[in-house]
């Protein structure tokens, strides 16, 4: 049967700088990219990382960054990531940089679309009113 | 009855144009042309060009995006013309009615002459819904109805 | 030479869907490709977050009306998984004969568009003339011909009866008959191996690293089917991936006309393993904490996330649909090729718009 339930204990928690590290070493492995899931937890990101190994099992990386932090694009290592990278960006503002093809915040939204529509809570330096 | 005004009326040409639905009327439509439901028994084509239409079978909600492609391909079809929106989300935005994205209908964008209820609309009531279409199009065409009423 | 840029869409006869390919040619050869997509956009992950979780069901199948039945079941799944609830087993059987049923119609549908891009018309005509024997099927079973709502958290909504069955198992027969019709001239035509045969390569090396799917995976020479992780009843009834070496466009379409013929035994060897017993269990709790599931599509490997947090409402769900990974396979594929080959290769990787833009 399938694992459904994801235990969280038993997943890394990396930090934005050894990202690319960590990466590196399993995309020697032969691993490929399957998602990125992004959740917006009050004043931080936390985004999980999922990658497929040869033997199809799924290894999860998480990195939590805060909302004003710049995240590094792993699309120079796995080019497949690009699109779900530009789609985060969209969808919640995660700064990520060096992205392969950048859409702009464009690929889904349009100009006049409601912007980071996933985002919930603004970060501070963002807010309107300047805090409570 | 002028050639040309019997030749749309007895051999009207169809534009389909998804502007965002999940397809399930899209594929409906496609089965309309073929074998079971045989739309073309009633000489309707299904083409790809706008200059060429009279009768725009539209579906989905119409987001952001896909807005003013519609409006452009509206603007391109020549009259007179009729709109035919397909599905429940092509009304009123239907089950996406509290997505970010989308409209919420095509009569936000373009005025729309006919609805097709249903979702997903089965390929019966996409032809009671062009057969209405060709109706209309036969008035327009002997100047009874000029415009679509309904425009918001 | 000059280099001109083609727009190709958003509205275009080939495609039933909007999604515009920006191709850069040399005379009559593509030398880039720029995706242009959004125009299917909804926003239906932040919807989901609005509705009530057992509401999501039926958002979730209007991601994409043509394998709808099968996001359904995903999300189900996930839920079920996440709440621990047991689905009763003559629902899991009934789960898998109509996520078959569902995967013969989309396959068939795609078999026809793909011989109507190359301008097979009458081939076109004949695919879909089958299906609408499968639609038939699942109409009568669940009472509606694509986008089915028969499936529920906690097992399924409707029954096929005593007096269905043999009903069921006459239609069974009677496609089996059209796709030996069809099986031939796909397989072997010359106007259909001209066309596909050698056209839109990727090779197993990239198909692996590109993060491909489903039948465009399995066509480059990997075995890897989602259904082998063995959700709903696929572990019991012995399933085996369909896998082709060819790498082109010739052997994804006949991983799926294959997967179509494997798809009406597995519908069979369910409705024949059915046990009696009741269709769903009551659901109680609310879903809380982390789940993943990985779940076969007719296009690939679709992957939802859900994060609960004991109350009605999700706090995320994210999908991941197949067509989302396998547009990057497009960057390799069509560079290279001849304009006319554009529509067949694109068409060769399934794409549905609806699914990638959610």
């Amino acid at each position: 049967m399938q694992q459904v339930r994801v235990d969280r204990g038993a997943d890394a928690f990396i930090s934005p700088g050894a990202l690319l590290k960590e990466v590196e070493l399993l995309a020697s492995e032969g691993v490929r990219f399957t998602t990125m899931v992004c959740l917006d937890v009050d004043q931080e990101f936390e985004i999980i990382y999922l990658f497929q190994r040869l033997t199809l099992d799924m290894v999860r990386i998480r990195v939590r960054i805060s909302k004003d932090e710049e995240l590094p694009s792993i699309s120079s290592i796995l080019l497949d990531a690009v699109l779900m990278e530009n789609e985060i960006k969209e969808f919640f503002g995660v700064r990520i940089t060096n992205l392969a093809i950048d859409f702009q915040c464009r690929m889904l939204l349009s100009a006049k679309s409601p912007q980071t529509p996933l985002l919930k809570v603004r970060p501070q330096s963002q807010s309107l009113g300047g805090g409570e | 009855m002028g050639f040309l005004k019997r030749a749309r009326v007895k051999s009207p040409w169809i534009l389909h144009y998804c502007t965002g639905g999940c397809n399930g009327c899209d594929i409906e439509i496609l089965a309309c042309l073929t074998p079971l439901y045989d739309v073309e028994r009633f000489g309707m084509l299904n083409i790809g060009n706008p200059k060429h239409a009279d009768i725009l079978l539209i579906t989905g909600p119409v987001n952001w995006k896909n807005r003013d492609v519609l409006k452009r391909l509206y603007d391109q079809t020549p009259d007179p013309k009729v709109v035919v929106a397909v599905g429940v989300c092509a009304a009123t935005g239907g089950v996406f009615h509290n997505c970010v994205n989308t409209l919420g209908g095509v009569d936000k964008v373009i005025p729309v002459d006919v609805y097709v209820r249903g979702c997903a609309a089965r390929p019966e009531a996409i032809i009671d819904g062009v057969v209405l279409a060709l109706q209309k199009l036969e008035q327009k065409n002997s100047g009874g109805v000029a415009y679509a009423t309904g425009t918001r | 030479m000059a280099r001109v840029t083609f727009p190709f869409g958003p509205q275009h006869p080939v495609l039933p869907e909007a999604i515009q390919l920006q191709l850069t040619c040399e005379d009559e050869r593509v030398v880039e490709v720029l995706p242009v997509i959004g125009y299917m956009h909804r926003g239906i992950e932040k919807a989901a977050e609005a509705n009530l979780f057992p509401n999501n069901i039926f958002l979730c199948e209007r991601i994409c009306g043509i394998c709808s039945f099968i996001h359904a079941l995903c999300y189900c799944e996930l839920m079920e998984g996440m709440m621990d609830v047991e689905v009763p087993p003559r629902a899991k059987h009934l789960r898998v004969v109509w996520s078959e049923l569902s995967r013969i119609h989309s396959h068939m549908l795609w078999l026809g568009l793909l011989a109507d891009s190359f301008g097979f018309e009458s081939l076109f005509m004949q695919c879909w003339r089958a299906r609408e024997i499968i639609l038939d099927t699942l109409e009568m079973t669940t009472g509606q011909r694509v986008i089915q709502s028969s499936c529920v958290i906690g097992g399924v909504r409707r029954d096929i009866n005593e007096d269905q069955e043999p009903d069921v198992r006459r239609k069974m027969d009677a496609f089996r008959k059209e796709i030996n019709a069809i099986y031939p001239v796909f397989a072997k035509d010359y106007t259909v191996k001209s066309r596909t045969v050698g056209k839109g390569i990727l090779p197993k090396e990239q198909a692996w690293s590109l993060g491909t799917v489903g039948p465009t995976l399995r066509g480059s020479g990997w075995d890897y089917d989602a259904r082998t992780l063995g959700y709903a009843v696929y572990d019991d009834l012995g399933f085996e991936p369909i896998v082709e070496d060819g790498c082109d466009s010739y052997a994804r379409m006949m991983v799926r006309l294959h997967e179509v013929v494997q798809s009406l035994e597995l519908v069979i060897q369910a409705l024949d393993r059915m046990p009696k017993g009741d269709l769903a269990v009551t659901v109680k709790t609310f879903p809380e904490g982390e789940g993943l599931i990985r779940v076969e599509q007719p296009r690939g490997e679709l992957v939802e996330y859900a994060r609960g947090n004991g109350t009605a409402y999700l706090e995320r769900l994210k999908i991941r649909t197949p067509t989302f990974s396998n547009i990057p396979a497009l960057l390799v594929m069509l560079p290279g090729c001849e304009l006319a080959d554009v529509p067949v290769i694109t068409m060769s990787i399934d794409p549905c718009i609806a699914c990638t833009e959610r």
